[in-house]
């Protein structure tokens, strides 16, 4: 399901914002199960409500009463099949989900209250097209390389304050292709690498705020299914240890389930490479 | 074969197969936002390396002052205004330089927003600050490379743009400068993949280096300088034009003729991580 599908279940208080409609899905319960999965059943036990901060005291179990929550409020902005999958994700752990194409789009539909989680995965269309620089016109270069970066700052400065009250998590999602490289996607690979530069920049300044940062790398095929069209080239990774299934919409999402445990509270700034094994560098 | 493949290969000239002392003689290289810092080091460099050095800044004046260094010292190098946000000044100031010199084999992005050294309120900073850095960083990578490419092919040649460790690692009051640069790290890899094919080559060369900026902060901070220093293994900040300029001529001349999508960290070993 992608993001935002479906404008007969935006709710009243969260219209449509400039013709592009915003899905809010309340389901409150425990997000126990969430961890279940993931082989960490104490970590969602709590229920106190209180936001998880790097540092805070650990209870009996090595883990706080107020650390075993997962988010319960979480905004997912992106246009991107990643961005799709990690709402729908959210939501069947019992996360309160605002989901969004763009930042602007959040308008009347921000939670308006602290949010525990905010996933930035932009997705362009056409921006996995490969297309050589030279045929580029400027406005086709501005939509394609600029766009993306000033939606993201746009994100980023929406994001803050709210995660700081909330001692909350940031995710950023951009394909690996920009840390490789590939032919054709040269704006694409441009802003994916400045919203990165961005993001490490804001998990050295909000580490002080209890807000960490977490950059995830999938591979370019998760973005879209217009992705596709690059098998082949020297973008398919086809190399993956672990095969092309690892590298799904469904594969990111499960690892922001994981970055949402407290156990991943030590981590901030770093970049997880979502493709299936297949740099595996630095 | 291509020119530079010749370059590196042709043993006729007997003593310097390989051009080691003046590697760019002959060599055409046009250089951005050269008036002055890093790209007057460089600029002064690729003139010590036999290059025809088309010396661009915003004002002639301050172009000229490079540009007449450069024949000082025995030189060759011409000057041409580009405001690097101006497509049609980077256009007329590519075609100047083939004009002058006739064949285009380099070109040197150096060119970064005056107001790269500014730290920036992440939080709450303007779309429009950060328009200004993308401009001449991102947008500006764009203009030149669409403009240089069919001189840059004709002679197999080489775009080399200045990013920074910044970019690698962010920077807490400098964002929107690490923003831009890693963009710009992006789109070196990127477009070396796709200019290989030409014969191009891509790189980035991330320097650490004393500017007027530095220099005048650390007149105005005795402290800052041996604050600095002590991150650096080699013990030195390093000179525009001795430390930083060789490596770009490296990176401009046959030599580097198999390396592209690279980003040399030209630190002192102030950055080991890449």
């Amino acid at each position: 399901m992608r993001a935002a599908s479906s404008a007969a279940a935006v709710p009243a208080a969260v219209p449509a914002a400039q013709g592009l409609p915003a899905v809010r899905i309340i389901t409150l319960h425990t997000c126990r199960q969430a961890l279940s999965s993931h082989g960490d059943r104490n970590t969602f036990a709590g229920s106190d409500g209180r936001p998880v901060r790097p540092g805070q005291t650990k209870g009996a179990g090595g883990v706080s009463e107020s650390a075993r929550q997962g988010p319960r409020h979480a905004v997912v902005i992106g246009r991107s099949a990643v961005a799709a999958a990690v709402a729908e994700a959210l939501r069947g752990e019992g996360t309160e989900v605002v989901a969004v194409p763009e930042t602007a789009a959040l308008g009347a539909g921000d939670p308006g209250e602290a949010v525990d989680l905010v996933v930035f995965a932009p997705y362009t269309p056409g921006s996995v097209e490969a297309r050589p620089v030279v045929d580029l016109s400027p406005a086709e270069w501005d939509r394609l390389a600029e766009e993306p970066v000033r939606d993201g700052l746009a994100a980023f400065q929406y994001a803050h304050p709210r995660l700081k009250a909330a001692g909350g998590r940031f995710v950023l999602a951009v394909p690996s292709v920009a840390i490789e490289g590939g032919s054709g996607l040269v704006p694409l690979a441009t802003a994916a690498e400045a919203l990165r530069a961005l993001g490490k920049s804001a998990a050295r300044r909000w580490a002080r705020d209890g807000v960490s940062v977490h950059l995830l790398t999938p591979t370019v095929f998760a973005l879209d299914p217009a992705a596709e069209a690059l098998r082949g080239t020297d973008v398919d990774r086809s190399e993956a240890a672990l095969g092309a299934d690892s590298m799904s919409p469904e594969a990111v999402a499960d690892v922001v389930l994981l970055l949402c445990s407290p156990r991943a509270r030590h981590l901030t700034g770093s970049t997880f490479a979502l493709d299936g094994g297949a740099l595996m560098v630095p | 074969m291509t020119d530079s493949a010749t370059n590196i290969t042709d043993a006729a000239d007997g003593l310097d197969p390989m051009h080691t002392v003046r590697p760019l003689t002959g060599k055409t290289v046009l250089i951005t936002g050269a008036a002055a810092g890093v790209g007057r080091g460089i600029a002064l460099a690729l003139g010590s390396a036999g290059a025809n050095v088309v010396v661009t800044a915003r004002r002639k004046e301050a172009g000229a002052e490079v540009a007449d260094e450069i024949t000082a010292q025995g030189g060759s190098a011409s000057v041409e205004v580009c405001d690097v946000t101006d497509a049609e000044q980077v256009a007329s100031a590519l075609a100047g330089a083939v004009a002058r010199f006739g064949r285009l084999d380099a070109v040197v992005h150096n060119a970064t927003s005056r107001r790269s050294s500014e730290p920036v309120d992440l939080e709450h900073a303007s779309v429009e600050l950060w328009n200004e850095h993308a401009s001449v960083a991102s947008v500006a990578s764009y203009t030149l490379a669409k403009a240089a490419h069919p001189y840059l092919k004709e002679t197999a040649g080489s775009y080399l743009v200045l990013t920074s460790p910044a970019g690698m690692q962010g920077s807490a009051n400098l964002s929107f400068y690490a923003a831009a640069k890693g963009g710009q790290r992006g789109f070196i890899k990127s477009l070396a993949r796709e200019w290989g094919p030409d014969g191009i080559r891509v790189n980035g060369l991330a320097p650490l280096a004393v500017t007027p900026a530095l220099d005048n902060a650390m007149r105005l901070d005795p402290t800052m300088e041996p604050r600095i220093t002590a991150l650096i293994p080699m013990g030195w900040i390093g000179d525009t034009e001795t430390d930083i300029g060789p490596c770009a001529v490296f990176l401009c001349a046959a030599a580097s003729r198999y390396v592209t999508g690279q980003t040399l960290v030209v630190s002192g070993g102030r950055m080991t991580a890449l």
